[in-house]
Order: C-alpha cells, then structure tokens, then sequence
C-alpha cells in the first residue's frame, strides 16, 4: 500500500512539476519578448531623442518641448520590461556566501523565502496599481505634451507585478515540488 | 499592543540582515522589510502606496536614463575589442618599467574605467587580455591577478561611473559635480597602484620583469588606437565639465561616440549589438531594483526614526569630524567584507549621509570617499567579486592567492583615502574649477 501511495504521490508531484515547466516556458517567452521590446526599441528610442534634443537646444536653439516628458515615460517602460526577464535568469544581486555552504535541500527551503518576499512585494503593489489603473483610465488622465495615456504606466506597472507575481509563484510550487518528493533539482530536470 | 517605531525599525534591520543571509537578493531583502514595516507602522494603504510611488517616481526620474546608457557604453567597449586597443597602446608604452605589464593592466584599466561605469566588467575585459600575456613574461601570479583585480575597482570611481549616478541619485547631489570630483582621486588611486607595483618589482624584478622594446614609431603610431576612448572620454566628461550637457545627455551622446566607432571600424554586427542591448537590459533591471530598494529603506528608516536616533547616538559620542570618518572607514571594511557594493551603499547611505550633512562634510567628497571605500569591497575576502571574476580568467591561479596580491593595493587606497580624508580639497578642485560645488 505504502509503495502504490508513494508511485501515486511521485506521479502527482512529476505532473506538477511538468505543469510548472510549462508554465515556466510561456513565462519565459512573454519575458524575453519585453526585454527585446525594452532593449531594441525604446532604450534606443530614448537614446536618439536626448541627442536630437541637445542637437536642436544648441543649434537651431529650439529644443522639442516634450523630450523630458517623452524620456520619463519611456523610461519606466523600458525599466519594467527589463525586471522579468532579469529576475528570470537570476540577475539579482545576493549574497550566497552562507548558502553556498548548505545543501541543495536547505538551499531550496531557504529560496523559498526569496519567493515568498518577492510574491508579497508585488502582490502589494499589484494590487495598488489596479485600483490606479481604473482610476487613471475612467478619468482618461494624459501627459501634458504629447497627452500620452498615464494609464500606460499604471497598467505597465500592473503587468508587470502580475508577471512577477506568477514567477514567483512558479519557482516556489517547483521548489516546494521538489522539496516534498526529495529529489534533487539536477535529476528532476534529466526526467 | 503597539510597537514603538525605533523597535520596528531595528527588527526590521534585523530581518533584513537574516534574508540577505539566506540568499534572497539585497534589494528584495530591502523591500520586503521597508514595506513590511510600512505597513506595520502605517497600514497597509500606506505600504502599497509608498511602493507604488516609488516605482513610479524613480522609474520615470529623467536621470535615471543614465544608467542604462553607461552601462551600455560598457557593453560596447566589453563587446567591439575597443579594450584590446587600449591594452596595446599603454602596453607599448608602459611594457618596459619594472613590472611593466601589471603597470599596464592599471592604467589599461583606468582607461577602461573613463568610458564605462562598471567595475566586474573591467575585469572581465582586461583579465583575458593582460593575464596570458604577464604569465608569458613570468609574472608572479599573485601580481597578476591581484593588480587586474584591483585596477578594476578603477572603473566605478572614473567617471562615468554608475555607482556615482545612484549615490548622486539617492543623496540628491549633483551627479556632474560627483563624476568630476572622481577625477583627480581617480588618477591618484591609478599612480598609487602603478607605484606599488613598481617598488614591488624594482625590489625583486622576479616578480614582475620587463616586456619586450618598442621603437619610437611603434608607440607614437600605437596612440592611433587611443582614439575612440580619448574621444569618447572628451565628449562626455568635457561635455559635462564645459557645461554643455548635463552627465543624462552626456551618456547619449557617449553611446552614440562609441556606437559611431564601433560601426567605422567594423566591429559592430547585429549580434554584438543584440547581445549588447540584452545584456545591458538585464543590468538595468538589476540596478533599477536596486535603486527602488534603497529608496524604500530610506524612506523606512525616517519613518521609524532610526536615522535620527543613529544620528543622536554619534553625536553623544563627541567624536571629532575625522574620528566619525575612522569609524565609517572601519565599518565599511567590515561590511565590504561580507557584502558587495551595492548591498553596502543601500546598507550604509540612509545612515552615514545625514551624519556627515550635520558635522559639515561636502556631499560631493563624501560620495567620493564612499565611492573609494566600497571599492575595497570588491576585492575583499571572502565576497570580493572581482577576485572571483579574476579567478574564473585564471582557475589555475588559487583564491587565497589572488587575494594575497590584493593586499599591497588595498593598504594603497587606504593610504589615499587617508589623503583625501586630510585634503577635500584635492577631491573638489575640480567641481569647484567648473563651478558645481
């Protein structure tokens, strides 16, 4: 009985995992997608506009008035696309010098907290930017320039909080997965 | 039953220690406990607000495009063999001294510094290039190693330097101001370091003995290759310095120089470019996370009173001004020692800033000393990252190894901070010359 609930409780947590995996690959697909959008088009974008700006400010002494406006609110975009895909391939800076020391069991219960703090952290202000969002959107608020949507930004911030939170919540039932079935996380990936 | 706010705020430092320990990231650790105790203190429509704000102002604060546009002039000059240029030049000029070639790798390295803001990135590009060739030469390889791990500290103390950028952010000082007065310290923290290891190498020239002669023609035709980074340099601090942009504008511009190079040269494909652009991303996010950290801890600490209660109790100390900058010193070699650079600057800022604001010491000095005094960090046992990355470059050379030939040039900062302790002025002619300070 033990053996046919221990194959039954193995095939759950491998189904999860497989689930999760997958999960994983949709997450990383919309996360790269950003990082390029960042990267290719607005970082270079921003980029271009500040020079012409300087350029018209000392030549023709008549720089566009909507450059700052244009640049800060690209610039949050491109800082918000750029955080999935960096939290994604681990990009943050740690400290591992205790963690290098423990077991890959440990390890993987202690990272659980990083997934807790980092779900929390967003889900808070996820939940801020929602009732932002609509607020932004009912009153159709704009930028004073160029009357750029400000919900764009609300909306950019909820996306991504909501992104975030997914992968935080993916990573943490993975670990949990693997904590519970006491496999370490090298043979699970080889299955 | 509730909490008095100082209480709040020392468990939430306590808390926060505890995560980093355990391997959350630091600006995680930093945000979770300032809005944990945000919400403890104010409520939870105060937590979620102050975050949402924070997000919002800083992700949209126009100086902040500085960031990605040095990290991604470092990218360029990592990516299109800029460096390599460079290493060549100095080389042929500086290869014949006593321990020519480490000389080189310092000076190689603070020319790597002038246009790009980062320091793991310096050795990463000059450890490849200088290691092979000082190993050809029979370099101790403690010298080596150690020498290119700690030039690469350079990077982040010339400007343009990233670290400057976000101390200059979060301490609201003049980043132009900050990137000039990095100048002259960057220069004599260059010459030390080229020093040590000329006394070193004059003592015993087994450590480190001469490359091979170049004629006249050979160097004066080498300079050629200074070029892009003389260029990109004048552009950006000059540009700054004459006031003709400010150090946001600068980094465009800086981009545009080096990406105009690049392409003349030939070594500017799609795929350097969209590894370029990549990686750079990947930084920003890193930083950006960083920054809102901070500012979260900051505003965390005010709240509960935590900076004004650390304040009061240096104060009662009656220490002298230079008695508050020994102690800062001995703190920040303590902590460099167990965190890296950003983790110390979130860590320290909050706190030692205001003290230094009420005893009168010039923000733009003190963003310099901090600057030189998280360097150490980077090559400080046991969490020195360059060390690590230095070892990655050479993995036949052991860490206890690299770390001991890190020694001499971590005794010669010192040294130089104790200088620049004694003369601010050395460290503000030059914001003064231009009119910034």
């Amino acid at each position: 009985m033990g053996f046919v609930r221990r194959i039954f409780l193995h095939s759950v947590i491998m189904g999860n995992w497989v689930a999760m995996k997958a999960l994983d690959k949709y997450f990383m697909w919309v996360a790269t997608a950003l990082d390029m959008i960042g990267g290719w088009l607005v970082l270079p974008a921003i980029t271009i506009l500040v020079m012409i700006d300087v350029v018209l400010r000392y030549v023709f002494n008549s720089p566009f008035i909507w450059t700052l406006e244009f640049s800060e609110w690209s610039l949050l975009l491109v800082f918000l696309f750029a955080l999935p895909e960096c939290t994604r391939v681990d990009g943050h800076v740690r400290m591992d010098l205790v963690t290098n020391l423990m077991t890959d069991r440990w390890r993987g219960i202690f990272s659980l907290a990083y997934f807790a703090v980092g779900f929390w952290i967003f889900y808070l202000l996820g939940r801020h930017e929602w009732d932002e969002f609509w607020f932004d959107y009912g009153f159709n608020r704009v930028t004073e320039f160029l009357e750029l949507p400000v919900w764009v930004h609300s909306f950019a911030i909820l996306t991504t909080s909501v992104l975030m939170g997914i992968l935080f919540l993916i990573r943490a039932i993975e670990r949990l997965l693997l904590i519970i079935s006491g496999v370490e996380p090298g043979a699970v990936e080889n299955q | 039953m509730e909490i008095a706010p100082e209480l709040v705020g020392l468990l939430g430092f306590a808390v926060m220690m505890l995560l980093i320990v355990i391997g959350v990231p630091i600006a995680f650790a930093m945000l979770a406990v300032a809005a944990g105790g945000l919400f403890i203190v104010g409520g939870p429509v105060h937590a979620e607000t102050q975050l949402s704000l924070t997000f919002g102002e800083q992700g949209s604060n126009f100086i902040l495009i500085a960031i990605p546009l040095y990290m991604l002039m470092g990218q360029i000059v990592y990516r299109t063999d800029i460096a390599k240029d460079l290493y060549d030049c100095v080389y042929k000029w500086l290869g014949r001294l006593p321990g020519g070639l480490a000389i080189t790798s310092v000076v190689a390295c603070a020319g790597f510094g002038s246009i790009s803001g980062g320091s793991v990135t310096a050795v990463a590009t000059m450890g490849p290039m200088c290691m092979p060739a000082m190993r050809r030469y029979g370099y101790d390889d403690s010298l080596a190693a150690g020498s290119i791990a700690s030039a690469g500290t350079l990077g982040i103390l010339i400007p343009p330097s990233i670290v400057l950028v976000v101390y200059g952010i979060w301490t609201e000082t003049s980043i132009g101001a900050l990137f000039l007065a990095g100048i002259v310290p960057g220069i004599l923290m260059t010459l030390a370091y080229s020093s040590t290891i000329y006394v070193r190498c004059k003592r015993n020239p087994k450590l480190g003995p001469v490359g091979e002669k170049f004629s006249i023609g050979e160097k004066f035709g080498s300079l050629v290759k200074l070029l892009p980074v003389l260029t990109t340099f004048m552009v950006v601090i000059g540009g700054i310095y004459l006031g003709v942009f400010t150090p946001t504008e600068a980094a465009a511009f800086g981009v545009f120089s080096l990406f105009g190079i690049a392409l003349v040269m030939g070594r500017m494909s799609w795929k350097v470019l969209g590894m370029t652009l990549r990686e750079t991303m990947h930084l920003t996010g890193m930083i950006f996370v960083i920054i809102i950290g901070g500012h979260m801890m900051g505003k965390f600490v005010v709240l509960t009173g935590l900076t004004s209660g650390m304040i009061d109790w240096i104060m009662a100390l009656e220490l002298s001004g230079l008695g508050v900058i020994l102690l800062f010193s001995l703190l920040f070699i303590a902590l460099g020692m167990v965190l890296d650079i950003w983790g110390m600057l979130i860590l320290t800022i909050p706190f030692t800033f205001p003290i230094i604001l009420q005893l009168g010491y010039d923000p733009v000095w003190f963003g310099v000393y901090t600057v030189i005094m998280s360097e150490l960090a980077l090559i400080t046992p046991p969490v020195g990252i360059n060390v690590f990355v230095m070892a990655k470059v050479a993995p036949d050379v052991p860490l206890n190894v690299i770390f001991k030939g890190v020694l001499p040039f971590f005794l010669a900062t010192l040294v130089l901070v104790a200088i620049l302790t004694l003369f601010p002025g050395i460290t503000l002619w030059l914001p003064h010359s231009a009119g910034m300070t």
